[in-house]
């Protein structure tokens, strides 16, 4: 074995390309040992190309992959998916309508003598909790429990690294949150590495150790999720990671001016435009905290949208073309037409140089 | 872990043409650009699967390209006498052949399709599957079953006669079955069901939407039928008038018997009474053409076919009941097809043979050729299924756009009627055996004689040819609807591609392996073209002994043959019935 401190799974300027387009373009990543990371983008982004050429069933145009230190493809060589040692768990979870759970999970072991296929079988089995499943057919279980079960079946084999694919989207919204919990719990416990590919920005933050942000194919940031979500470091991942208003803004004596007052921005150029972006958390109306910081600004109420566990306003405010969305847990008695008071958390304010047009995605 | 990291193909570095013409450098404006989705494998075991179908699709290429070789190469004098004598001749005689029995499908399939869609009638759900029985009856059986019928001293004119109280077949016959116009009733009668299934696979699940909103537009049934559900089906019907046309042009027995003497007729007697090799396979060409002109319909016809199926969900239309008399009328006039395309002859056949065995048993004879019969189909349907799952498997796991160019050359056979694949055998297969013949008899001093058209080989190779498609269509629908999903996943958990196939695809798509090798089966048997053409001397299947003793003018156990030929034809009319009977 190599040594344990390289990652263990090295991507090296990866491209692929359908016709004149990059699903992926040089793409270049580590992953650690027993990290889990999640890769997430608007569809069509390349996450889903990128899992494919890391587990083989799709062959790269320039660029390596190295697992656990070995080439696995490149220019030179290629190892056909069956003897990569990686693991993948499908959207629709694949499993073989003909085939019992436990035959499902034997299908990967079929390189270890009997018995010991079977005690590895019947440990994952064991370890997942699906031991009353095993006789049962695919078509026979609900879909949590296929879940479960392909989870098993990638696990079994032991491979070196566990690629998922939308893995939590067939599931329905309550029962999502448990079985990612459930599934990372497994992940954990037997230590595996693991790429996820999500379109859900909330799920690769929650159980991402990192999440990669990819867009048009290429990565545009990595950091863990906090990292993300608090300094992202353009407009666009501001705005796929959570809701965000953008107010235009111009540096002067190193702060960002804007309509909702000033916010430091070290680093920028006098007199340059800029972007606040301001989670809709950040605002609070100010008949509530009155002694919080930041400015005591007025918006006409727009419009209320009950969300549930919070509300959000949207208010016109002077100088601003686009409405402003404030979100907050308080119950307001304000009525559309009416004026809101509110301020901004300035710590939680993000500034940001102005969107380029985003990259040409096609060759020259 | 045991399982060592990456058997590492050393083979991936060269020889394969698309590693070599990719830049070793990041050089990527050189590279060469690949369609959308194409996956290239750099295997070794890739590799081998790839030659593998290029020899099936060389296979299938070869008669075609002996006819052009052939062609190419014929004397300007036998072209002339072609373009003077035989030709005009039997291009008319064909084309009038194929233009009525297109029109009398066409109208046949589709009014019977609407009719069973539309309305509910008592019987409705028996006549769905009813009016697919002609398709058990190839056209030289329902000729051969109706020149015995409608033959002046046969039961029918018989009756006639004595109904109206004539004495003599001199006083009233009916107009001769032997004629264009008959020829194009019956050929109509039994290949409607091309066009019944197409369109009403059409009609059921495109259009429930468009009509239930011309209806409430204030359009009326009748209608609904011109504007809205005939442009809609305009696809399926051209399809389906493509595939009978096919069929009609293949024919080579009921022309025959009615004395229409079109291109296959032609190829027969150029070939079989004259030894013109090179004449036949020019005539041949003219039937190719031919033979392009229907793939090139059907193939546009199911290019817009795809675009209505993609368009809407499927939703069955709500049947409109018709009373006791328009019900009564309904069921009698959709009965029609049925009764004189399948139940008239069948009867009719089976009150022949019948008679035949009480009164001499079956000889010993038609036994034979039936058991000939059986161990040809039989050993030609495992062949084509094995090669067509090889095709169908090749294609969808190692996808590129050579494994689809080969793909598509592997199919061409369905096209391609009978003799014209005979005659595209015949020039090398002939040539071949000669050299045999002259190799063994230089070097053992023995003469091997025809050894290939001797053995059947030859014969075997043309149903090969021409039912592949079957083969691998009947594969390819089966594969289809396993998910691609499946196969990566069993390649991650560390299969191979003969593994995938192995333990994945065939347990899974069993019942569609069945179902082709039924089809290939039965259209072995009544294959009579090719086989007439490329069989071994004295070698009879069914189909040829029926040919054999209506040609001679005989009725001895022609009756028994087509019965049984008939039998085993209505199982996959049964099988289309099952499949189509579901409501997706």
């Amino acid at each position: 074995m190599s040594d344990q401190s390289r990652p263990i799974l090295e991507l090296d300027r990866v491209s692929r390309r359908f016709g004149d387009r990059y699903a992926v373009r040089e793409v270049s990543l580590d992953i650690r040992r027993g990290e889990v990371v999640c890769l997430v983008g608007p569809s069509g982004c390349g996450k889903s190309t990128l899992l494919r050429l890391i587990a083989g069933v799709d062959v790269p145009d320039s660029g390596r992959i190295l697992l656990d230190g070995q080439e696995i493809a490149g220019p030179s060589r290629f190892v056909e998916p069956e003897d990569r040692r990686v693991g993948f768990m499908f959207q629709d979870y694949a499993l073989f309508p003909h085939l019992t759970v436990r035959d499902n999970i034997l299908f990967g072991l079929r390189h270890l003598p009997k018995p010991r296929a079977g005690a590895q079988a019947d440990s994952i089995i064991r370890r997942i909790g699906i031991g009353e499943l095993a006789a049962r057919h695919p078509h026979e279980l609900s879909g949590g429990e296929q879940q479960r079960v392909a989870l098993a079946r990638a696990l079994a084999p032991q491979p070196l690294v566990l690629l998922m694919d939308e893995p939590f989207s067939n599931l329905d919204r309550r029962l999502r949150e448990h079985v990612r919990m459930e599934s990372l719990a497994t992940l954990r416990d037997a230590d595996a590495t693991a790429v996820i590919v999500t379109h859900d920005p909330e799920e690769a933050m929650s159980i991402g150790d990192r999440v990669v942000l990819m867009r048009a194919g290429q990565v545009v940031q990595i950091g863990t999720g906090y990292s993300l979500y608090d300094r992202p470091g353009s407009i666009y991942a501001a705005r796929f990671l959570g809701p965000c208003n953008q107010i235009p803004a111009r540096i002067r004596g190193g702060c960002a001016e804007t309509v909702l007052g000033a916010f430091p921005a070290p680093g920028f150029a006098e007199g340059a435009p800029a972007v606040v972006c301001i989670r809709p958390k950040a605002l609070f109306p100010v008949a509530i905290c009155d002694e919080r910081r930041g400015a005591d600004l007025r918006g006409t109420l727009v419009q209320r949208s009950f969300l549930g566990e919070v509300e959000q306003l949207t208010l016109r405010v002077e100088g601003l073309d686009a409405p402003l969305r404030l979100r907050t847990s308080q119950r307001l008695d304000t009525l559309p037409g009416e004026i809101v008071r509110f301020g901004v958390d300035a710590g939680q304010a993000i500034v940001l140089p102005p969107e380029k047009e985003p990259a040409a995605v096609a060759m020259a | 872990m045991a399982r060592p990291l990456g058997r590492l193909h050393p083979m991936a570095v060269s020889a394969d043409p698309v590693e070599l013409a990719r830049p070793a450098a990041p050089d990527r404006a050189a590279a060469p650009v690949r369609a959308a989705g194409v996956t290239v494998t750099r295997s070794r075991s890739g590799r081998l699967w790839v030659v593998a179908l290029a020899l099936v699709a060389a296979l299938v290429a070869v008669p075609v390209l002996a006819l052009l070789w052939q062609a190419a190469r014929g004397s300007q004098g036998l072209w002339s006498h072609m373009l003077a004598h035989v030709l005009p001749q039997a291009v008319s005689q064909t084309a009038i052949l194929l233009a009525g029995v297109g029109v009398l499908v066409t109208v046949i399939g589709t009014s019977t399709a609407w009719l069973v869609t539309a309305y509910d009638f008592p019987g409705r759900r028996w006549l769905e599957w009813l009016l697919l029985l002609p398709l058990a009856v190839p056209t030289y059986i329902i000729a051969y079953a109706y020149l015995d019928i409608l033959h002046p001293l046969g039961p029918v004119q018989t009756a006639i006669r004595a109904l109206l109280g004539f004495d003599s077949p001199r006083d009233f016959r009916l107009p001769d079955i032997r004629s264009m116009t008959g020829g194009i009733l019956l050929l109509g009668l039994v290949l409607y069901p091309y066009v019944y299934l197409t369109t009403r696979a059409m009609f059921v699940t495109q259009a429930a939407n468009l009509v239930e909103v011309s209806r409430s537009f204030g359009v009326t049934r009748r209608g609904v039928f011109l504007r809205v559900a005939l442009p809609l089906a305009r696809p399926a019907i051209a399809v389906g008038v493509s595939l009978a046309l096919m069929e009609a042009l293949n024919d080579i027995g009921a022309t025959e018997f009615l004395g229409i003497r079109t291109l296959t007729n032609s190829i027969y007697t150029t070939w079989v009474t004259r030894s013109d090799l090179p004449g036949a396979a020019q005539i041949a060409l003219v039937m190719l053409a031919v033979v392009v002109a229907l793939v090139v319909l059907e193939r546009w016809a199911r290019r817009s076919q795809r675009y209505w199926t993609n368009a809407q969900r499927a939703r069955p239309l709500a049947r409109h009941r018709l009373g006791r008399v328009a019900g009564l009328a309904a069921l009698g006039l959709a009965l029609v097809p049925v009764l004189l395309g399948f139940v008239f002859p069948a009867l009719h056949l089976s009150i022949v043979a019948f008679r035949r065995v009480q009164v001499s048993g079956i000889s010993s004879r038609l036994a034979g050729e039936a058991l000939n019969t059986v161990i040809l189909a039989g050993s030609v349907t495992a062949v084509v299924v094995a090669a067509g799952l090889l095709v169908a498997f090749v294609t969808r796991a190692f996808q590129s756009r050579t494994t689809a160019a080969l793909g598509r050359i592997a199919a061409i056979g369905y096209a391609m009627p009978g003799t014209v694949v005979a005659i595209g055998i015949l020039i090398p297969i002939a040539a071949l055996d000669r050299s045999i013949d002259a190799a063994a008899r230089e070097w053992f001093g023995v003469s091997t004689g025809l050894l290939l058209i001797g053995s059947g080989a030859a014969l075997s190779y043309a149903y090969f040819v021409r039912f592949l498609t079957i083969g691998s269509g009947g594969v390819e629908s089966g594969l289809a609807r396993l998910p691609r999903s499946y196969d990566h996943a069993a390649r991650c958990l560390g299969r191979g591609s003969c593994g995938t196939l192995c333990h994945v695809h065939l347990p899974l798509c069993r019942a569609a392996l069945a179902s082709a090798a039924l089809l290939v089966f039965v259209d072995c048997m009544k294959e009579l073209p090719a086989t007439l053409l490329l069989r071994p001397l004295n070698f009879e299947t069914l189909a040829t002994h029926l040919y054999g003793e209506a040609a001679r003018g005989t009725y001895e156990e022609g009756a028994i043959a087509a019965l049984l030929i008939v039998a085993v034809g209505t199982l996959p009319a049964m099988l289309l019935a099952r499949i189509g009977g579901k409501p997706n």
